[in-house]
């Protein structure tokens, strides 16, 4: 036997208003229904009324009503009918839009008070007003509708734009006053988020190069912000060189790239990063103050992380992925969008405030990867600005070692040349001969000499060496020797560029690095083997040490290379 | 019949010790009456070659079976898996492909998969790539982009033909 269940409209409506909505995420969610309807205009209004004295003689605004009125396709009785249903019909949502669950309104709405009303006129030209009053629920689902007065009509026509013209306008009253946040903090939360979170849409122009969408938040027209701030990237020198970035303009960590989602391989996404600038780079730059520059590109804790976009509408602020993006201060720069389109709700498990969606297997293991090179080149950017910042007021630990070795090396240098000069004849032939040729086998390019001559950089990190050598020394054309070291070889990318932050060890390990060179040439240059065999073997060697070490850092579990 | 396999090889060198990016290509059943298609991008430097690593995808050895490994927690079913085609391409007989730390022949892997999902999401191939790769800076050097252009190249074609037949 089957028997009908029961349920109670008041105590449902009042369980919506708590899945998870804030005044902001409530009120924007409405703005969704306003772009799902083809609004060109939407105003947002907070209405303000007096609070009676209570003894202090100072009267308070409290907040009276939210209403959100746009000039979109507006609702007939069937439309309206549609949107105060609990679950509403899928068949009234149109491609591309911002609704899921048929829940939104009504969940939001209960979130902010008790009463919503909505006027709108459909295309059938007829303004009606429908009324759900939670104070009126009893054992039935019930809501009032009936045509618009004078009054109402008015009201809608000033914001459709023309009398008779198709629109909606949401009002939502007895507030829930004992949670609200004050109006000026909700005002400046929605000016601040809805930039961000309807960007696309703000951001596209009609086909006469109008902006398509306007938004208004008590007649403040809201500005299109992208949080990647992709537009200011320069078309010539757009992508982000992590090991010498001078932390002042925005660049690509990663361009635009699909990823799958689905185990059919039908339903894609696209993701991209980009390196914000470092403020205290762009401070030292004198262009604007760090506190400036932090807000403009909205660098600080809350803000780091990746975008998430459905049908170009924002669902997650600064989302940290399933943990893939971890808490560094080191990331501040770092930021990411995902860009999805509604075929992929249920495969990504979007919930129904659709702020939050859970990544299937297939996309993790397609972003795992390309997140985490882009969070260690993010890193390594930051240190680089930093680094670079260092060097202009004299704190470089990098620089302060090669002056130390510089110095101590002249010396040696100067030695060995005095020594070979008061040489016996055949002697000094010989050390001649093996310094000529340890200079013809290694020389160091022009811009290695003068990076040796400017900032007497003995050891010199380069983008790569052959066959995955961790070193390789170079000498200048009068003698000077140098160290290269490959900044793309797995102990420096793993172990030596995670602990930057320690200066002692930074200088320790540039100094072990001379040290293998300088061992290396005074083999060559006054050792009793054969010049040439000696730079077979340590060619040989070289390679041997990178490719073992890079074999073994890959087999252990360090805490530096894990992040753990 | 059914549980014959065939396997036809188009050269003997793909069982010889040489540095190999290669794909596979499986379906996959997710239910009783439909299959999805997976491919899956590597690199080897095996004893036994491609074909070598190609065994040990398809054997039930958890230590090296990556692709039925890959196949389970992306599909979450077992390993029954059909219709198998392979590719094998031998990289450039270059010292930094020889080696034998893999960061180079991994930075060319990690350009051929990227350059393999773009094309199968822009012209909607219904084919997912279950393979995992790591970056590194290797990627940057033009001559390994230049091997993971030409690689990649073959591994669609190779897709295509397969989708066409």
């Amino acid at each position: 036997m089957k028997k009908s269940g029961s349920w109670n409209p008041a105590r449902v409506f009042d369980a919506l208003g708590r899945i998870g909505y804030n005044p902001v995420s409530a009120l924007l969610d409405m703005c969704d229904n306003s772009v799902s309807a083809d609004a060109t205009k939407v105003r947002i209004s907070i209405n303000l009324a007096p609070k009676p004295s209570n003894g202090s003689g100072k009267t308070k605004a409290i907040i009276d009503s939210f209403q959100v009125a746009d000039n979109g396709k507006g609702m007939d009785e069937e439309g309206l009918h549609n949107a105060l249903t609990f679950g509403s019909s899928e068949s009234f949502y149109t491609e591309g839009t911002l609704s899921k669950f048929g829940l939104g309104l009504k969940s939001a709405a209960s979130s902010l008070g008790r009463k919503l009303e909505i006027i709108s006129r459909g295309n059938d030209g007829i303004t009606r007003i429908a009324t759900l009053d939670r104070d009126q629920l009893m054992q039935d689902y019930e809501y009032e509708l009936r045509e618009a007065n004078d009054g109402e009509k008015s009201l809608l026509d000033q914001h459709a734009g023309s009398a008779g013209h198709t629109g909606t306008i949401i009002q939502i009253s007895k507030i829930r006053l004992e949670s609200m946040p004050s109006p000026t903090e909700i005002k400046n939360r929605l000016n601040a988020r809805a930039g961000v979170i309807f960007f696309f849409h703000l951001h596209k122009n009609d086909t006469d190069g109008k902006q398509a969408l306007q938004i208004f938040v008590d007649d403040e027209p809201v500005k299109p912000i992208d949080p990647l701030f992709r537009a200011e990237i320069s078309k010539d020198d757009d992508e982000l060189d992590e090991a010498s970035w001078d932390g002042l303009s925005v660049k690509w960590i990663l361009k635009p790239q699909s990823i799958q989602l689905d185990n059919e391989g039908s339903i894609s996404g696209t993701v991209s990063v980009v390196q914000l600038p470092h403020p205290p780079s762009v401070a030292n730059s004198g262009s604007m103050t760090q506190a400036a520059c932090r807000e403009k590109y909205m660098i600080g804790a809350g803000n780091y992380g990746v975008y998430i976009y459905r049908n170009g509408r924002l669902i997650s602020w600064a989302d940290n992925l399933d943990g893939m993006i971890n808490q560094d201060q080191d990331l501040y720069s770092f930021r990411g969008s995902l860009e999805l389109k509604s075929d992929s709700d249920d495969i990504l498990n979007l919930d129904v405030t659709k702020s939050r969606i859970h990544l299937s297997e297939i996309a993790k293991s397609q972003l795992t990867a390309k997140i985490s090179e882009a969070k260690k080149n993010s890193i390594k950017a930051w240190d680089a600005a930093k680094t670079c910042l260092n060097r202009k007021l004299g704190e470089e630990p990098r620089d302060t070692i090669n002056e130390q070795i510089d110095s101590v090396r002249k010396i040696i240098e100067n030695d060995e040349k005095l020594d070979e000069k008061v040489a016996p004849p055949e002697e000094k032939k010989k050390l001649e001969k093996r310094r000529i040729q340890a200079i013809e086998t290694t020389p160091a390019t022009p811009e290695e000499e003068s990076k040796l001559r400017e900032r007497a950089e003995r050891v010199q990190y380069v983008d790569s060496l052959p066959d995955n050598q961790l070193w390789q020394r170079a000498l200048a054309a009068d003698g000077s020797l140098i160290v290269r070291v490959n900044r793309s070889h797995r102990m420096i990318r793993d172990v030596v560029d995670v602990l930057h932050s320690n200066k002692q060890l930074v200088m320790t390990l540039d100094l072990f690095m001379f040290s293998l060179a300088s061992a290396e040439y005074k083999l060559v240059y006054n050792g009793s083997y054969e010049e040439r065999i000696i730079e077979k073997i340590m060619e040989s060697f070289r390679g041997q040490v990178g490719d073992e070490l890079s074999n073994v850092l890959r087999k252990m579990d360090l805490p530096v290379i894990t992040g753990s | 019949m059914a549980r014959t396999s065939y396997a036809t090889i188009s050269r003997s060198d793909i069982a010889e010790r040489h540095a190999f990016l290669y794909c596979i290509h499986a379906l996959v059943p997710t239910d009783i009456k439909s299959t999805s298609k997976a491919i899956y991008i590597g690199q080897t430097r095996n004893r036994f070659g491609a074909i070598g690593r190609l065994t040990q995808h398809l054997s039930n050895d958890d230590t090296c079976n990556t692709f039925k490994q890959r196949v389970r927690a992306i599909f979450n079913i077992g390993e029954k898996l059909t219709d198998i085609s392979f590719i094998a391409c031998p990289l450039s007989p270059l010292k930094s492909f020889l080696v034998d730390s893999p960061d180079y022949r991994e930075a060319v892997e990690a350009l051929v998969q990227d350059k393999v999902i773009q094309s199968i999401v822009k012209q909607n191939l219904k084919v997912v790539v279950v393979s995992r790769i790591s970056y590194n800076s290797y990627t940057r050097e033009r001559f390994i982009q230049e091997e993971a252009d030409a690689i990649s190249r073959d591994i669609l074609t190779w897709i295509h033909n397969i989708g066409s037949n």
